[in-house]
């Protein structure tokens, strides 16, 4: 039974490992127009299934002519029922945010948004943007993305143009809910306030990731 | 014997089966829920994958088994920004070629005078226009007509049309060029695709600037040839060219064949968990039936003493089974029907496949009833037994 028990847990690290990398993975199509030189980067990532935030660094060193160093590092403090959700969770959350098309859709055409401005995206979703702030030095756009067929669910990002990041500088997904707890503090973005408030319903914060330090030379 | 007499004679055990039945209702109550809760499980499980298999079969046969599809890199599929460049001549030449189409799909910046924003275009060449019910699961015009190449048109989904609020014959803007709306849409029922504006390849081409690149290009083989041949054709045409690695080659029946496999996988999986509710439910009956032959064995006796034949008591055990197994049975259809229901409607919602429902063919329905009053009157076969072989002497002193 024990000899099973055993063989049942490695066979689920191994397959939460995989999934993490495969996830990590993905993240290497952002820098497919990476300009070069060095960059270092942290965000902080905070997730309902985790008490504590979690922090991802990377760095890229220029090695030769087309080649890279890249060290990332995962930082968090989780219990140890959580520690599998410490490796993946995080990474696996934002990526599948910014998979979704309308994300996508705002990020492949980042260059073309204005502040002040409500677009119309693939599927029915509309993001608004507020005004451009700085975040961690790095210039965005902060704007709010809503869509149809998640009718209790908002998204606020801060989108920039700046092709080193392999996540948006700042995402935040929030959760209609009827009672409890109210809207996020806004600390960066602050401009979104005011169309945050503006449904008077009360939204609780599911996930958030936040550029928190950010580094770039040539 | 005769006739009527005997049919008399199966009327007053079936009689009887269902008397002893409704002498322990809790009892037969809850054997039938375990069963019923077995039966739930196939039924449920029989209905969600037959209904995925009627929508996947619906879409290859849409498709046909005579193309060839060509993909963007290597085993990614259709991304939205994956593309990439063809030597078209070179492609139409390949012997085996009926006729051969592409699509580019990107997401542009698009306005009106009301409007803008960024959304999925999707450039179509002449011929993937005309064969786009193959690809698409509705593509019918709700009014003006389908645009032409070299005209600056372009065609609407009905989402496109209500979210810009423009009309047939209206400007819009696509990446900072002006086209005329050529014709609106009716509501596609597909998520990739409602949404979207539609405009010819050449027009795709200069707007992206992407010349001779495709998301999608589709070969169809002439009639007769041989599809698989027509494949390593094009594979070995496109290897020759510059572009060995980054492109996938797939047929429509090999893809079908995929489709298959994994519905025989996920029907196998499924199907073993239902064995699993389905034998608990089993054993349950079982129990039940072990248990009436205890309590009953002096009224066996008696029925013994007054000239009822083994066959007969078998008779009625495995009667009184069938009825607990049918019963269970027509809770499981009940319940399975409306699991699979709910489940199919949360799967469309998510999936955004609003077409996808559950089988509920007769013939699942009287195949499920049928099994679960089979497989019940086998639980019940050697309990049924037991009652048939007792002594009659022995049975009348049972305390």
């Amino acid at each position: 039974m024990r000899r099973v028990l055993r063989v049942f847990l490695q066979a689920t690290f191994w397959s939460v490992m995989g999934v993490g990398f495969w996830v990590l993975a993905q993240t290497g199509d952002y820098f497919q127009n990476y300009p070069g030189g060095f960059t270092q980067a942290t965000y902080e990532i905070t997730t309902n299934e985790l008490e504590n935030p979690i922090t991802l660094s990377f760095e890229i060193e220029p090695a030769s002519a087309d080649l890279f160093t890249v060290t990332s590092t995962n930082r968090v403090t989780a219990r140890r029922e959580d520690l599998a959700m410490g490796v993946t969770s995080g990474v696996a959350q934002a990526q599948l945010l910014i998979q979704d098309e309308a994300v996508r859709a705002l990020l492949e055409n980042r260059k073309n948004l204005r502040p002040q401005t409500s677009f119309i995206l693939p599927s029915g979703a509309r993001f608004t943007s507020a005004e451009r702030e700085t975040i961690a030095g790095v210039s965005v756009l902060c704007g709010m993305l809503t869509k149809p067929d998640r009718p209790t669910q908002r998204i606020f990002l801060a989108i920039t143009e700046d092709p080193t990041l392999p996540f948006p500088p700042w995402i935040e997904q929030q959760e209609e809910r009827s009672s409890g707890e109210t809207v996020g503090s806004f600390d960066v973005c602050a401009s979104l306030l005011p169309l945050a408030q503006q449904s008077g319903r009360l939204y609780a914060k599911v996930f958030e990731l936040k550029l928190t330090q950010f580094e770039h030379r040539e | 014997m005769s006739e009527p007499s005997r049919f008399r004679l199966s009327l007053d055990l079936l009689h009887l089966a269902w008397g002893n039945l409704l002498r322990r209702p809790m009892r037969s109550v809850l054997t039938v829920v375990g069963i019923g809760i077995g039966m739930t499980a196939v039924v449920g499980l029989l209905g969600l994958t037959g209904g995925l298999q009627r929508v996947l079969e619906a879409q290859f046969q849409r498709l046909g088994h005579d193309l060839v599809l060509i993909l963007p890199g290597v085993s990614r599929g259709l991304s939205p920004s994956e593309s990439m460049e063809f030597a078209w001549q070179s492609l139409r030449s390949v012997s085996g070629v009926a006729q051969l189409g592409a699509m580019l799909r990107q997401t542009l910046p698009v306005s009106t005078e009301n409007a803008q924003g960024f959304l999925i275009v999707l450039g179509l060449s002449p011929e993937t226009m005309n064969n786009a019910d193959r690809f698409f699961a509705r593509f019918e015009l709700a009014e003006g007509r389908l645009p032409t190449a070299g005209s600056q048109e372009v065609l609407l989904t009905q989402r496109a049309a209500r979210d810009l609020n423009l009309h047939v014959g209206e400007i819009i803007r696509v990446s900072d060029r002006e086209f005329w709306t050529s014709g609106v849409l009716r509501p596609t029922g597909d998520s990739q695709m409602e949404g979207a504006i539609v405009v010819p390849l050449s027009e795709m081409w200069e707007l992206t600037g992407r010349v001779n690149s495709a998301s999608l290009v589709w070969v169809q083989a002439q009639s007769g040839y041989d599809v698989e041949v027509l494949a390593t054709s094009l594979e070995a045409e496109l290897r020759s060219s510059s572009m060995a690695g980054s492109f996938t080659v797939q047929t429509s029946q090999r893809l079908a064949n995929i489709v298959q496999m994994v519905l025989g996988v996920l029907r196998s999986a499924l199907t073993g968990i239902a064995a699993v509710a389905l034998l608990v439910g089993g054993i349950g009956l079982m129990n039940t039936m072990y248990m009436a032959v205890l309590e009953r064995t002096r009224e066996i006796g008696v029925l013994v003493s007054l000239g009822a034949r083994q066959s007969q008591i078998l008779t009625l055990f495995l009667m009184e089974a069938g009825f607990l197994g049918l019963l269970g049975g027509i809770v499981g259809v009940l319940l399975g029907m409306g699991l699979a229901t709910t489940m199919a409607t949360v799967i469309a919602q998510a999936a955004r496949a609003p077409g996808f429902a559950p089988e509920a063919s007769a013939s699942l329905i009287g195949l499920s009833l049928l099994f679960s009053m089979g497989l019940a009157m086998l639980a019940g076969a050697l309990p049924a037994r037991r009652a048939a072989s007792l002594r009659p002497v022995d049975a009348l002193r049972y305390e």
